[in-house]
C-alpha cells in the first residue's frame, strides 16, 4: 500500500487507518460526527497528499489540455482554477479534475488518487503531435487542506498570503511557516470556505504539526476520509467511483456547468452532444430518506415496487441529522418531490419493523447543505 | 477495556463465551465497536432462530459501512439483547463484553468454540493488522 509523508502524524494522533484506493489513509481520528462539525463550525485539516498532481509545460500544452478536458483552459486567467471532467470517446468520465492555470507558462491538473495511473497513461496516449512536457510532481510534494470558516484566520497566522485578495477557485504562491513558494489555493471538497496548500514533501509533517498547534485556539483539528465523504455529500459534490464512473456522462451527473460544448473540440464532446440531443436516460438526484437505515452504493431504488434506479452514495448527514443519498433515476422522474422506496431486507431473521425494512426517499434539490451567505 | 480471557475470538471481531448454564454468549469486540465508530443500526435475529458457525446472523451498520455479524458456533438462539437491537449503541460502546452482548445461543456442539482464537492470539492479530 502507498502512504503519504504524513502517515506517522496520523498514527501519532491515533487515527483509524484504512486502505483507500491503494493508499494507507486516516478514516477518522475521533469520529465522523465530531470531525464533520469541526469543519462546518471551525477548521479541519485533511491530508490530501494522495491526490495526483501533474504539471504541464511546453508550447502546445494549453491546446493539449483543452483536447483532454470538458472545461475551457485557454480562457482562464493566470491564477484561476476550474473544475472539469476528462472523458473517454464514449463521453464517459475517466476522472474529475481541478485545472490550475499558471498563465501561458504552465498548467497543473489535480486528479483523484484512485485514477492516477489511469489518467497518467491516458495523457501519454493522447500527447502525440503536441509539444508538451508533463511532470508527475505528486510524490515530491504533499498537500494539506484547511477547511472551515476559521481557515482564513488560521492561514493568516502562519503565512504572508493575502487571504482577502485570494478569491474562491484562485491560487497564489506565498510563504508559509517560513517556506517560500508554497502553492495556496482557495479550494476544497467540503462545501466550506477553505484552502489547499502544496508544499515540498519534506516539509509536510512540520506544516501539519504547526497548523494543529497554531490552530488550536481557533478550534482546529484533524479530519479524516470519513468526514471528507459526509461533508462532500452534503455539499452535493461528486465522488469518482460513486456519482461518476466510466459509463456515466457528466450531464447525467448534473455537471453541465463544467462541460463547455461550445468549445472547439475535446475527447468525448461528440458523444456528449449525441447524448444530449437524444435526451438523457438517467439523471442524478438528491434523496432525503425517512428512517434510520442508510442506503448503500448499488442499492435498488424502487417506484411502485419496481426497480427504476440505483443509489450512488448514501450516508447519515451529520449536519442535518437525516439520512441522505444520491441516486441515478430515469430522467422523467428526476423531479423535486418525486418519491421512491428503498428496501432493507436485513440479514438477521428477526421480523424487522415495516419502517425498518422499507423507507421512503423523496427527491430534494442538491446540494443538501449550503454554507451561510453562499449563493 | 480488558478483553476477557474466558471468551474466544473470531478474526472478524466477534467473541463467544461459554457460560456456566451451557449457553454461548456472542458479541462483537471493543475493537470492532471502535472501528465501526459511527454506528447507525443493528439488525439481530429472533429468539428461537438457528445460527450456523461461520455464517452471518445479522448485520451492523455505521455511517461508513455495513458489516456481517458472524457466529462462532451453530445452535439455537435462546436470548437476544433488546438493549442493543435497533439504534441505541450506548451499551455496546461502554461494555462490549458485558451489557453490549448481542445474542445467547444453545450450542449444538460447544467444542466448536475451541477453534476460535484465544484472547492472546486475537490480540496478536490486532497487532499485526496495525502494521
Amino acid at each position: 500500500m502507498q502512504e503519504t509523508p504524513l502517515r506517522a502524524e496520523h498514527e501519532r494522533l491515533g487515527a483509524r487507518m484504512v486502505d483507500f484506493a491503494g493508499w494507507y489513509m486516516p478514516v477518522t481520528y475521533t469520529n465522523i460526527m465530531e470531525e464533520h462539525r469541526r469543519v462546518r463550525t471551525k477548521v479541519g485539516l485533511f491530508d490530501v497528499s494522495h491526490m495526483g498532481r501533474y504539471w504541464f509545460t511546453g508550447r502546445d500544452h494549453i491546446k493539449f489540455i483543452d483536447k483532454l478536458i470538458t472545461n475551457d483552459r485557454a480562457s482562464m486567467a493566470p491564477g484561476q482554477i476550474r473544475y472539469c471532467l476528462m472523458l473517454n470517446g464514449q463521453g464517459g468520465a475517466l476522472d474529475d479534475i481541478l485545472v490550475y492555470g499558471a498563465g501561458d507558462e504552465a498548467t497543473m491538473l489535480v486528479v483523484n488518487a484512485g485514477n492516477r495511473p489511469k489518467i497518467w497513461d491516458w495523457i501519454q496516449r493522447q500527447r502525440k503531435g503536441f509539444v508538451v512536457d508533463v511532470t508527475d510532481m505528486s510524490t515530491d510534494y504533499a498537500m494539506i487542506a484547511l477547511q472551515g470558516p476559521e481557515s482564513a484566520n488560521l492561514l493568516n497566522k502562519v503565512s504572508d498570503v493575502d487571504t482577502k485578495a485570494l478569491k474562491y477557485y484562485r491560487f497564489t504562491r506565498g510563504t508559509v511557516f517560513g517556506e517560500p513558494e508554497v502553492l495556496v489555493s482557495r479550494t476544497g471538497y467540503t462545501g466550506e470556505d477553505g484552502f489547499e496548500l502544496i508544499m515540498p514533501q519534506a516539509k509536510a509533517a512540520h506544516f501539519w504539526r504547526e497548523l494543529l498547534n497554531v490552530g488550536e485556539s481557533l478550534g482546529a483539528g484533524p479530519a479524516g476520509l470519513g468526514a471528507r465523504d459526509t461533508l462532500r455529500l452534503e455539499a452535493g459534490m461528486p465522488l469518482y467511483g460513486h456519482e461518476l464512473e466510466e459509463h456515466i456522462n457528466p450531464l447525467e451527473a448534473g455537471l453541465d456547468w463544467a462541460v463547455k460544448l461550445e468549445k472547439e473540440d475535446f475527447i468525448g464532446k461528440e458523444a456528449t452532444v449525441a447524448i444530449k440531443t437524444k435526451g438523457l436516460e438517467h439523471k442524478l438526484v438528491g434523496l432525503n430518506i425517512a428512517g434510520k437505515r442508510i442506503p448503500r452504493q448499488g442499492q435498488d431504488v424502487l417506484r411502485d415496487g419496481k426497480k427504476v434506479g440505483t443509489i450512488a452514495s448514501g450516508t447519515k448527514s451529520p449536519w442535518l441529522d437525516e439520512i441522505i443519498a444520491t441516486a441515478f433515476v430515469p430522467a422523467n422522474m428526476a423531479e423535486v418531490g418525486m418519491s421512491f422506496q428503498l428496501e432493507f431486507p436485513g440479514k438477521g431473521t428477526r421480523a424487522l419493523k415495516p419502517e425498518e425494512m422499507r423507507q421512503t426517499a423523496l427527491v430534494v434539490p442538491l446540494p443538501f447543505y449550503k454554507r451561510p451567505g453562499k449563493k | 477495556m480488558a478483553r476477557p480471557d474466558n471468551a474466544r475470538y473470531l478474526e472478524t471481531h466477534e467473541w463467544g463465551r461459554l457460560e456456566k448454564d451451557g449457553t454461548v454468549t456472542i458479541g462483537i469486540t471493543d475493537f470492532a465497536v471502535d472501528q465501526l465508530n459511527d454506528l447507525t443500526f443493528v439488525d439481530l435475529p429472533e429468539k428461537g432462530d438457528k445460527v450456523t458457525r461461520g455464517e452471518a446472523f445479522g448485520e451492523i451498520e455505521s455511517v461508513k459501512a455495513v458489516s456481517d455479524l458472524i457466529s462462532p458456533v451453530s445452535g439455537k438462539i435462546v436470548a437476544v439483547n433488546d438493549g442493543v437491537d435497533g439504534d441505541d449503541f450506548s451499551a455496546l460502546k461502554k461494555d462490549a463484553f458485558g451489557a453490549g452482548w448481542l445474542i445467547k445461543v444453545k450450542p449444538d456442539n460447544p467444542k466448536e468454540l475451541d477453534s476460535a482464537k484465544s484472547r492472546a492470539d486475537y490480540e496478536k492479530q490486532l497487532a499485526e493488522e496495525a502494521h
